[in-house]
This record gives structure tokens, C-alpha cells and sequence, in this order.
């Protein structure tokens, strides 16, 4: 069976994601030893990736405010539900191009393959005292999965769940009014936190990776120390300086801008 | 970098609370394994279950909640081995870090 990562990645005018892609791609193959695919709307630099799937990004952009930009961006998010049908392998880890690999922690999902997977919990690095971040979505408090990173494989189930997936994008005014959802932005992890449930018979899941989802907010700053070693700069609920160092720690960079500088420059 | 960030960050203070959260998250991630298609967490409550068996073949559920069938001594050895590589590598950077002031 072959197993890989896959990336999505659209370049707009701000962030370079096939740029965090392809660094992401080199600690991808340090660490885990895995090939990676990368869906884009472009042909990126050869040599890079192991597989390239370029689809057109024309119908899939829309405009979503971003802290650490402080302005609205041009993103391209409504086609990680064509994951299934895109991925060439057997057995795929789907990650966001800003999902940090420092260690070889999502292996264990390569060994035991559990027919869908993805984080259920997810904790603020800098702050993670206050508890999880969004643990449920809708005016019913419904239980939220993160779509960072998904593992899957061709079964029946992860079938279900994407095709559910893409019928929550197509029709997501539906099922906004049906989960009393604020959000007019199409999200994909509260698409596939409905797509998991509905695939189940609409009863909670048993999908989640058991280790929790470490995410860095837009609003600090991340700074690299060593291959695999960062600190993080941010501000307390005092108001004060503080920074943590992360240690061959997997996370997830959501200050993009923060993240693409630091590969730019290499720091 | 900006002039203030660079200010803020010669200023900034290591957090030990959040530091020791962010190592007890790691290493909790390291105790996982997959063995004969299933997930599991290497620590005591594995353990005593495995130890409580008396067949060395026997059927367990994984994290997934699936069904595997496992040699009881095998995957013993592995969960002890992980607990233990694991928990020296935490005590060693929780010590690191009582250091840090």
C-alpha cells in the first residue's frame, strides 16, 4: 500500500503557500520519510514535490480577514474535499501548508491506518491554560474536528465523509441555518466535522488522533531557533513578554505571515 | 523584524507554566505507537491490562476501539520500552527547564 502527504496550496498575493509547502515538503521527508503531493493551481519549481496536481483555482477564492496581515486576503480553501479524489496514494496525511513537521509523531498514523483520522482538540501554544480552541461550532454547541490534518484511506467510510464534505461546500447556506452557524466564510473543519458525523449515522465518531492539535495564533510571533527547534514571542493575559521554545514539537503556524518570513529569511 | 518587535522580544520572559504544558503535550503525543494495525499509549494502564492477561495471545481494543489481536508479550515489551525512553526524555527536559530562571 502507498502511503504519502498531501499538500494543498495556492499562492496569493500575500502568502506564499507553495513556498511554506515546499519547506514543509523537505521536513516531511526528514522526519516521516514520506513522499508528498502537492495540489496547486500551478506548476512549481520541479525537483521539489514527489507528485503535482495542478486544478484550476478560479472558482475556489474568496476574501477572509487576517489578524497578522490586518487586512483581508484572497483564499483558496474549498477544495481540500476533493482530497480523496486527488491524492495518488493509497493511504494519505492531508496537511495544511503552514502544519510545522519536527518530529516523526504522525508515523504512528502511517502504522496503525485508521481508516479516517483528524484532531478533535487543539490547544493555543502560548496559552494553553485556557483550554481548547473551538472545541465545538453552531448555535447547538456541535463537537468540532480540525481539518489540518486529515488521514485517510479509500474506505467506504472516508468515501462517505468526503462526498458528505463536498455536499456541505456546495450547499453551506443549507447547513449554516441548519447548525445556526455565524459564519458566512465557508469553514472547512466545521464541513468536515458535519461530513464525519452524518457519515457515522449522525452519531459522534471515534476518529480522532489521540494526541492534541498545537496551534500557534496570528497574533505571535514565531522565530526559528535550530532545525527543528522555535520560540514563540507572545503577549500574557498581564500584558507582559513572554516566549516558550518548542522542541521537536509538531504545531500548527497560524500566523502565516510570521511562518513565511521565517522561511524566507531562514532565520 | 520591526525595532519594537526586536525591543519586546530582548524584554520578553521565558514562560515556565506554558513551557511545562507544551512538554507534558509532547511527550503525551510520544507515548503513542501502531503494533499489528492498531493505536495505542505506552503507560501503566496498558501495561497492568497486559500484565492482567493470562493468555499471551489475546484480543484488545486500540485507541480506535477496534479489535486486535496481540502477543500479549510483545506488545508489553514495547509499551514498557516507549514509557520508559519517553519518561527519561521528559524528566531530562523538565529538568532543563527548573534550570531556566
Amino acid at each position: 500500500m502507498t502511503s504519502g502527504v498531501l499538500i494543498f496550496a495556492f499562492d496569493n498575493a500575500d502568502i506564499d503557500y507553495v513556498g511554506m509547502a515546499a519547506w514543509s515538503a523537505g521536513n516531511i521527508r526528514r522526519h516521516l520519510d514520506l513522499p508528498v503531493a502537492l495540489v496547486t493551481d500551478r506548476e512549481p519549481p520541479s525537483g521539489v514535490f514527489d507528485r503535482v496536481i495542478v486544478i484550476p483555482a478560479g472558482s475556489n477564492a474568496h476574501d477572509r480577514w487576517f489578524d497578522d496581515f490586518n487586512k483581508c486576503v484572497t483564499w483558496h480553501n474549498t477544495d481540500r474535499c476533493d482530497a480523496l479524489a486527488l491524492t495518488p496514494w493509497e493511504y494519505t496525511i492531508m496537511l495544511d501548508a503552514d502544519y510545522v513537521v519536527a518530529s516523526d509523531t504522525l508515523l504512528s498514523l502511517i502504522s496503525a491506518k485508521p481508516c479516517l483520522a483528524c484532531h478533535s482538540r487543539t490547544i493555543d501554544i502560548a496559552r494553553p491554560h485556557t483550554g481548547d480552541i473551538l472545541p465545538v461550532f453552531g448555535r447547538y454547541n456541535f463537537p468540532q474536528w480540525w481539518a489540518t490534518v486529515v488521514a485517510f484511506d479509500h474506505s467506504s467510510y472516508s468515501q462517505a465523509v468526503f462526498a458528505m464534505w463536498r455536499m456541505v461546500r456546495d450547499n453551506w447556506q443549507h447547513y449554516r441555518d441548519l447548525y445556526g452557524i455565524a459564519d458566512t466564510l465557508f469553514r472547512n473543519d466545521i464541513a468536515l466535522s458535519i461530513a464525519l458525523c452524518a457519515a457515522n449515522g449522525h452519531a459522534i465518531p471515534n476518529v480522532s488522533i489521540p494526541w492534541t492539535l498545537k496551534s500557534i495564533m496570528p497574533q505571535d510571533q514565531l522565530q526559528r531557533l535550530g532545525p527543528d527547534s522555535y520560540r514563540l514571542d507572545f503577549i500574557d493575559k498581564k500584558q507582559r513578554n513572554r516566549y516558550v521554545e518548542l522542541t521537536a514539537t509538531d504545531f500548527h503556524a497560524m500566523n502565516k505571515k510570521s511562518l513565511g518570513e521565517m522561511i524566507v529569511t531562514k532565520r | 523584524m520591526e525595532s519594537n518587535d526586536l525591543v519586546n522580544q530582548i524584554r520578553a520572559r521565558f514562560d515556565h507554566e506554558s513551557q511545562k504544558r507544551i512538554l507534558r503535550e509532547k511527550y503525551e503525543a510520544a507515548m503513542l505507537f501502531a503494533h499489528e494495525g492498531g493505536m495505542w499509549r505506552a503507560g501503566p494502564e496498558l501495561q497492568i491490562t497486559l500484565i492482567a492477561c493470562q493468555e499471551d495471545e489475546v484480543v484488545l481494543k486500540d485507541l480506535y476501539e477496534n479489535p486486535v489481536k496481540v502477543r500479549v508479550s510483545d506488545l508489553l515489551q514495547l509499551s514498557q520500552q516507549r514509557w520508559q525512553e519517553q519518561m527519561n526524555a521528559w524528566l531530562s527536559e523538565y529538568e532543563n527547564l527548573l534550570q531556566r530562571r
